[in-house]
């Protein structure tokens, strides 16, 4: 099976810091992972890569074999670490948007999973409130059939309510032939939901293993291996 | 997906320079109505002051309008794609070229429609003021057509003034992207930076501007003397010892000026366009 993301020798300075340094990394497709990390350990800079929002400094990246481009974000479904969406556009607004750039947008599916959360088409963005604004960019994100879902941080900085709430709709409503990668440090809310794990610390790609196999051979979860692995 | 580019930048936008045109169409027509009152006489000192304010205020809500535009295509770059939301932006199946048009094309449609508000307020202006200066709008009318008669008999044809205008409007347009590019291809260089790219943009915008008038005064004093230089002078003063010959003059300064600008265009064009796809650096 052909990898739906591909790293080789992937590097990525910023003046003297090296915030990735020669990864090499392939994530076959239907998986669910988790890109763990402490903070500053190169996992966003990672996913802005895989969304050309950086270029490389050395290797290269490819998205189902294609490097970064029109073709590959047509298939990412990308949702970033802070707000990418105006305050003053409405929540239909933002469901046009979607509708007319990505075709593979279901927006009978957005709507319903709005309209669950009670959230009125008519509210701006900037009217939400910050679980809120998380919930509805999350909706938009996971309404689509992308190949490829790369979700930074996703459940950083909000209530237990809203943590469970998002690896809910993560779940429940990705493509399965798709695979879906989470970026976070809170490894104990999503260790539950990933089938293999990715270990990064300073640019370096520490550990790439499947849960059960962590679990057997470590006779530990994830989180406490981590711990381990991240002991200060 | 150009196209619904275009739609969005509209939505985005209108909803700040409606209101501003709006607000300026209305200043225009209570100046103008002030313009009468104050003529007539009618009404204490109070109401004059106010009438007074809103001629005042109309032409500050010109230059504001003016400004205004300028600041909402500076602002829609940096925020829409060097901000929070390019992460949305920049994640579109869609190329570059695509983001940069949509933001050009809407920029110059709103320069444009700036300047065809404040054009036509000040012909209803000018019209307005003759009228009360006991001057005929048909009459007015009427000397303008003589005039072009005049030129007419002077061997000036319809066909010249016809290019000239078109070449002011090709002019207008070209400018206007010209100048949305000159703050784009700095606020492009800038993002490079790691930190502090509003510096590094108006560093750049600063190093840009210097860097094309001195080649511009560079190839000038290098073609002054030179043996084409003064073959076109010669033919210059040929062209002005008539009517026609100096619309062609214009016609031939005018084409001219804007290949030049073109030129300049496209530079920044390539600028702004290779440092958003192959130098992205988002913060």
């Amino acid at each position: 099976m052909s990898a739906i993301l591909e790293c080789r020798g992937l590097t990525k300075n910023f003046g003297r810091v090296c915030a990735l340094d020669a990864v090499d990394l392939s994530i076959e497709p239907g998986r669910v992972v988790g890109l763990l990390g402490p903070n500053g350990s190169g996992k966003t800079t990672l996913i802005k890569l895989a969304n050309g929002l950086l270029t490389p400094s050395a290797g290269e990246l490819l998205i189902a074999g294609e490097k970064p481009g029109p073709a590959s974000k047509a298939i990412i479904s990308y949702l970033p670490d802070r707000n990418f969406l105006p305050d003053w556009m409405s929540a239909r607004q933002m469901l046009d948007f979607f509708e007319d750039f990505y075709p593979d947008f279901r927006r009978d599916k957005a709507t319903e999973m709005l309209g669950r959360l009670g959230i009125e088409e008519t509210i701006r963005f900037g009217q939400m409130s910050k679980g809120t604004k998380e919930k509805a960019q999350l909706i938009l994100v996971m309404s689509r059939e992308a190949g490829l879902y790369l979700l930074d941080e996703p459940i950083g900085g909000v209530d237990p309510a809203t943590r469970d709430f998002i690896l809910d709709t993560i779940i429940r409503n990705y493509n399965p032939s798709a695979s879906v990668v989470i970026s976070t440090h809170l490894i104990a809310d999503v260790e539950n939901v990933l089938d293999e794990v990715i270990f990064i610390n300073s640019g370096r790609i520490v550990v790439h293993s499947s849960v059960d196999e962590i679990r057997e051979a470590q006779g530990k979860s994830v989180d406490a291996y981590f711990r381990e692995v991240f002991k200060c | 997906m150009l196209g619904q580019l275009i739609k969005h930048e509209f939505r985005a936008t209108a909803r700040r320079m409606l209101p501003a045109l709006g607000v300026l169409a209305l200043l225009g027509l209570l100046a103008n109505l002030s313009f009468r009152i104050l003529d007539s006489g009618f009404g204490g000192t109070p109401l004059r002051i106010l009438l007074v304010l809103f001629i005042i205020a109309f032409f500050i809500g010109m230059i504001v309008a003016w400004v205004m535009a300028l600041v909402m295509m500076i602002s829609r770059f940096y925020r829409n794609l060097l901000g929070d939301e390019g992460y949305l932006m920049f994640t579109l199946p869609t190329n570059t070229h695509a983001l940069i048009w949509s933001k050009l094309i809407v920029s110059t449609v709103w320069f444009i429609a700036t300047a065809l508000l404040i054009f036509l307020l000040m012909m209803l202006t000018g019209a307005n003021l003759a009228r009360m200066n006991g001057e005929d709008l048909a009459g007015i009318f009427h000397s303008m057509g003589e005039g072009l008669e005049f030129l007419r008999t002077l061997g000036v044809t319809n066909g010249s003034l016809i290019l000239l205008g078109l070449e002011f409007v090709a002019a207008v347009v070209v400018t206007s992207l010209t100048t949305c590019l000159q703050f784009y291809a700095a606020m492009g260089l800038g993002q490079m930076s790691d930190n502090h790219k509003g510096l590094w943009s108006v560093l750049a915008f600063v190093g840009l501007s210097f860097a094309f008038q001195f080649l511009g005064t560079t190839v000038f004093a290098g073609l002054t003397g030179t043996d084409t230089m003064n073959v076109v002078i010669a033919n210059l003063e040929e062209l002005m010892q008539t009517a026609p010959g100096i619309v062609r003059a214009i016609n031939a300064g005018i084409g001219s000026t804007m290949l030049l600008e073109l030129i300049h265009g496209v530079i920044l064009y390539l600028i702004t366009s290779l440092t958003l796809s192959k130098k992205l650096n988002l913060a």
